[in-house]
């Protein structure tokens, strides 16, 4: 049993105030060391706002900390990012149950709840991460990465909610390759903010999540997410056979 | 005492080798204890043993491997030849071989021990054929026992009661083997699988994420928790379903999931090496399976503090959840019920939170350590 005779903290997470809170079966009075996983780097944890982009381990009296706590909620992601921020940090539970933290540099963009691909049309549901809330019209803009012209089409924001949706024949008809990849944004006065799917913790989208093909034409059309998490769409023209 | 466990391959990753391992750790505090692999393709077992077990295995399939003198010559004829003793029914047929024969009747023959667990029909049969008088032979089947077909079934029902004990996951195939072995001396007993000792997160029941995990084949039923997790989203867009895993109706279950436009709730996470950190996201475990030789996801789930939808299928799941205290059965291959019964689940969240509190509990009482005493227990009554 010598291993739970290590302490193991209960709960061990970063709240919106950006303060790392650990709370113990009993009192605890030593000091959380954070190590940087990259360049060894050691940080106490009383201004997270210091730790530079990367991996931080926790430690306590030379022991890394045991955690039984998975690091954090869905919905408290969502709570985090509603905060406008240029870091984000995040406590996680890694696979041998000790803590450790990520910090990234952020830049506020639209984190997609929903996709809908039917009907000739792709429609966005989502929410600002990051940023201020808006009010008001914007456009569901989609940028080919190579050769065509942008296509958008109708959307608005109302406060953090975002909806938008743009019509897929236009970007059917601009096909000049057999493929052609675009990049999806929310643009109001002139800014542009990506969307994406960042707020959990799921890695490598791209190959687990499937959204539905619509065809127009000879062109097949379906969103994806890119290496980045970002929200795009793929059109392919389909071969002869199938 | 010392005790020998004989497994297939100890080298791959699966559930009857983390089963092994983890008893054959355990009882190595007190025994001296060792796995004998019939076959070895790594260097390095991938699940985790205690170095106080001894490993060894009897057909070295690493790439330049040779066999000693004076059975070189003997080993290069019979490793092209198939098994005769190995019924071709034995699901694991493929990797036996005349030679396996040859090594593992000359090892049985000769293995001096106490206690001889072998952990699947081809094995067992082996053991009632060619263990030593003195050594007390134990049979384990991880298998559900109408899972064996017909011709191997036969050679199953002609051996066995030559064993000294046939040791089942669940009650239910103990009735069917004691039915089977009639008046033969052989005993019965059911022993399900332990959980490992040691500390493992715990869910806070706060994210509305359903999880499920065992490989993507058809027996798992995958088809249908999608089908009954399109009706629960109907109810509740705001629940996420991640199935963990992978396997060879991936793409079906993918385009499945398209088609019942569920790519804004259902994740395909893949495998995972952390599944009880994975459950600990989670709040409630769901198993859709046609057949669960025992259902060490639930047990797992349990452990973690999330309670379980499961179809109340042959056979694992009934003996394990005690509805309504720990989790939901729901009858089988009811998709509408399923739906119901995960419906059920969400829209109860003190109902729920109870659960997860009581399925702690439940366990507890599959602690290697408990499981362990109980196989002590069958060694003593079977000592000679």
């Amino acid at each position: 049993m010598a291993a739970s005779e290590v302490r193991r903290a209960v709960t061990s997470r970063v709240d919106n105030d950006d303060m790392l809170r650990i709370e113990w079966p009993e009192p605890d009075d030593g000091e959380i060391i954070l190590r940087h996983a990259e360049t060894g780097q050691e940080r106490g944890t009383a201004d997270l706002g210091l730790l530079s982009a990367g991996v931080w381990t926790a430690s306590l009296g030379g022991e890394p900390v045991a955690t039984d706590d998975p690091g954090f909620s869905l919905d408290g992601l969502q709570a985090y990012a509603q905060t406008p921020r240029s870091r984000e940090i995040r406590a996680f539970r890694a696979p041998d149950g000790t803590l450790a933290l990520t910090v990234r540099e952020v830049e506020p963009y639209i984190e997609v709840t929903g996709v809908v691909a039917d009907d000739g049309v792709i429609e966005i549901e989502g929410v600002i991460a990051y940023g201020e809330p808006i009010h008001g019209p914007a456009r569901l803009v989609a940028v080919a990465r190579k050769g065509p012209e942008p296509v958008s089409g109708p959307a608005s924001f109302l406060g953090r909610r975002f909806t938008g949706s743009v019509q897929i024949a236009p970007l059917a008809e601009a096909q000049v390759r057999r493929r052609v990849f675009w990049d999806l944004y929310a643009e109001v006065a002139d800014v542009r903010m990506p969307l994406a799917a960042r707020l959990d913790d799921i890695t490598d989208k791209k190959n687990r999540v499937r959204f539905p093909a619509q065809r127009e034409g000879r062109v097949r059309v379906r969103p994806y997410y890119t290496e980045t998490d970002s929200l795009a769409v793929a059109l392919s023209i389909e071969e002869e056979s199938s | 005492m010392k005790i020998s466990f004989l497994i297939l391959n100890a080298y791959g990753m699966g559930g009857t080798i983390r089963a092994t391992f983890d008893l054959a750790t355990k009882m190595s505090e007190r025994h001296d204890v060792e796995v004998i692999s019939v076959f070895q393709h790594a260097d390095l077992p991938f699940l985790r043993l205690s170095p106080k077990v001894r490993l060894r295995s009897l057909v070295d399939l690493r790439e330049g491997a040779r066999v000693r003198w004076p059975y070189t010559k003997r080993a290069e004829r019979l490793s092209s030849q198939e098994s005769a003793l190995i019924h071709p029914e034995e699901r694991a047929y493929a990797s036996f071989s005349a030679w396996s024969d040859d090594v593992l009747r000359r090892e049985l023959r000769r293995l001096r021990t106490d206690v001889l667990v072998t952990t699947r029909a081809g094995l067992n049969i082996m053991a009632a054929r060619f263990a030593r008088k003195r050594v007390v032979t134990i049979a384990q089947e991880h298998l559900h026992f109408e899972a064996h077909l017909p011709g191997i079934f036969e050679e199953i029902k002609e051996w066995y009661p030559k064993l000294d004990a046939v040791v089942t996951l669940t009650e239910a195939d103990a009735q069917d083997y004691r039915t089977m072995l009639g008046q033969a001396p052989t005993r019965v007993f059911t022993i399900g699988n332990g959980l490992p000792g040691g500390p493992r997160p715990r869910s806070r029941q706060e994210n509305r994420v359903v999880l499920a995990a065992g490989r993507l084949v058809p027996v798992k039923g995958y088809d249908r928790l999608l089908k009954a997790f399109a009706q629960v989203v109907r109810e509740r867009p705001d629940w996420k379903l991640r199935i963990y895993g992978e396997g060879r109706v991936s793409d079906k279950l993918i385009k499945l999931a398209v088609k019942l436009r569920l790519h804004n709730n259902v994740t395909f996470m893949g495998p995972t090496s952390d599944i009880e950190g994975e459950l600990a996201k989670a709040s409630i475990h769901a198993v859709s399976s046609r057949f669960e030789g025992f259902g060490m996801t639930i047990i797992e789930a349990f452990a973690c503090g999330v309670p379980v939808v499961s179809f109340d299928c042959p056979r694992g799941p009934r003996e394990i959840i005690t509805p309504g205290y720990d989790g939901l059965l729901i009858p089988p291959d009811d998709v509408d019920a399923l739906a119901g019964g995960l419906l059920q689940m969400i829209e109860d969240e003190e109902g729920r939170r109870l659960m997860a509190a009581n399925a702690l509990q439940t366990a507890m009482g599959y602690d290697i350590s408990m499981i362990a005493d109980r196989w002590e227990k069958s060694f003593a009554e079977l000592g000679r």
